[in-house]
């Protein structure tokens, strides 16, 4: 469980990245959503403790982050969208990085090589940045920590690459695991998420499971708008809505859409819906 | 494959240790070419001894390039991934432990054993041989009559401002580099020398300062050198000590920076 509390962070020249954010992020596979510049990366960081807050804080299983104590780092990881290695190979990086981490596994190491259809044994600075991103993909999944937090994880991956990303992530998540996915291409990785994390302009709009928000509104494609409608934009020959789910019957979020909802005036109107306690039926 | 099996979070060698691995490469590649560097240093100047040539130039040169070996020893560690390294399930104490030892000990003690190591077995081979006497007997030659008791406290502070010395400037590169997110192999050699010319400058002026000052008085041109030596050892002690207490504050900003480090990039 992520625990951040009145979370702020605020750079040196006075920009404000996050402010006063509060959520509690459980265990699953999270989406976390937001505006170029929104402070997606911020956050990530914040959470694995590689900024310190300006005000707040972050807490991973009840210790503080901004500790850095190696109890708690070795169960936190995070995979920005580009990190150089100190080895020639992934297999190297393998070796002299997977000792600090206790709950690595070297079966499912190999796994994801294989099934990115590598050897790890692949000069590393002589990849393609999709490669080199596979690589580092395979590794960090086998780590097994706790919280794994993945910025832009699909970021110049192939389509049946991106497939196979969907299937290694359902496949190396535990139950008890919580993992973080910063992306703008939320189709790649749609089935998969446990939970949605929203953020504009370094304010925390959203932070759901996807059944509770599921269970309040729903995203529906109609060839007229619905008159009830929180939110429509026009599609490919449809219209794509927002509408309050009165049905009370869990309906699959369309993320694109609920993004360009939030994004738009009827912001307050959704996360007033989301919000709002279940009528006794 | 073996874990780090210390789960706590007191202070691990095993785990400060292991922090090596992540700069395997670096430390291999310089620590052999330090290696070499001083090898061949001690080979060149016996090779100029041995066929008569200019000894003291010789060593005066590769005594420069086993210097630098000495004192851009921090740059095996300008080759590193900030968020890799301020994730990495350590103690910042482990951290700067790891570092100053390698900096510290571990470079120094590879290049003075293959330095003086090699002397000492040409000493053996050629009894005749031995560098510290060709530098002294250089010394008397040139008419430099510092006197025998100003020799041995010479031979002395040489031995604690070099170690002083080494410390401050050593201490400063590593901190460059480990601070510098970009060119860090440039900035830390830079102000490495950066630290080497204010030094001389420091030590210029005072000896000039003095020199200008005896000279005005009546004094016996050939006890100069010695009375210089000795009018300026309070002032070389007092330059020690701030070089002391600086190398220990930067040794302090060393640990902040690692504990406070924010990986942005």
């Amino acid at each position: 469980m992520i625990t951040i509390d009145h979370l702020t962070y605020s750079y040196r020249h006075g920009f404000t990245a996050i402010s006063d954010a509060t959520a509690s992020i459980a265990p699953g596979i999270h989406l976390l959503l937001g505006e170029n510049g929104a402070g997606k990366t911020t956050l990530l960081r914040l959470i694995a403790g590689l900024l310190f807050p300006s005000a707040g804080s972050v807490e991973a299983d009840g210790c503080d982050m901004s500790r850095r104590c190696p109890s708690t780092l070795k169960k936190v990881f995070m995979l920005p969208d580009s990190m150089e290695i100190p080895a020639t190979t992934i297999r190297g990086f393998a070796g002299m990085h997977s000792r600090f981490y206790p709950t690595f596994s070297q079966e499912t190491f190999e796994e994801n090589l294989h099934d990115f259809r590598l050897t790890g044994h692949e000069n590393f600075n002589q990849l393609s940045l999709g490669l080199r991103h596979k690589s580092l993909l395979a590794y960090v999944l086998a780590l097994g920590v706790d919280v794994l937090l993945l910025d832009e994880p699909a970021n110049g991956l192939d389509i049946d690459s991106k497939k196979t990303l969907r299937n290694m992530l359902a496949r190396c998540t535990g139950p008890d695991q919580t993992v973080i996915v910063s992306t703008h291409t939320v189709s790649d990785l749609r089935e998969l998420y446990d939970g949605l994390i929203m953020l504009s302009r370094g304010r925390l709009l959203l932070a759901r499971p996807t059944w509770e928000i599921a269970e309040k509104i729903s995203c529906v494609a109609t060839p007229i708008p619905p008159a009830d409608a929180l939110f429509t934009e026009q599609g490919p020959g449809v219209f794509l809505s927002v509408t309050a789910n009165r049905g009370n019957e869990d309906s699959d979020l369309n993320y694109a859409l609920l993004y360009s909802a939030l994004m738009s005036g009827a912001r307050d109107a959704i996360l007033n819906q989301i919000n709002s306690q279940t009528s006794e039926s | 494959m073996d874990t780090i099996a210390t789960l706590n979070d007191k202070f691990s060698w095993r785990r400060c240790l292991s922090i090596g691995l992540l700069y395997k490469k670096s430390i291999i590649y310089y620590l052999s070419g330090s290696a070499a560097v001083s090898l061949l240093c001690v080979l060149l100047v016996e090779l100029v001894n041995h066929s008569g040539g200019n000894v003291m130039a010789t060593y005066s040169l590769t005594s420069l390039l086993v210097a630098a070996a000495f004192y851009f020893s921090p740059i095996m560690f300008a080759r590193r991934d900030d968020t890799i390294m301020t994730l990495l399930p350590v103690k910042t104490s482990e951290k700067l432990v790891f570092y100053l030892l390698l900096v510290l000990v571990v470079t120094p003690a590879v290049i003075e054993s293959i330095w003086y190591g090699l002397n000492l077995i040409f000493s053996m081979i050629n009894k005749d041989w031995d560098l510290t006497k060709v530098v002294s007997a250089y010394l008397s030659d040139s008419g430099t009559n510092l006197g025998d008791e100003n020799e041995c406290q010479l031979k002395i502070s040489q031995v604690i401002a070099g170690c002083i010395q080494a410390f401050a400037l050593i201490i400063t590169g590593l901190y460059v580099v480990l601070r510098s997110t970009l060119h860090r192999v440039v900035k830390s050699m830079s102000s490495v020398l950066g630290m080497i010319f204010f030094i001389l400058i420091m030590a210029g002026v005072t000896g000039g300062v003095i020199a200008v000052a005896k000279m005005s008085i009546d004094t016996d041109p050939t006890e100069l050198s010695a009375i210089i030596v000795e009018e300026m050892m309070p002032y070389m002690i007092v330059m020690w000590g701030a070089m002391l207490i600086y190398g220990l504050f930067m040794t302090y900003r060393i640990y902040r920076l690692l504990a406070t480090r924010q990986a942005k990039n």
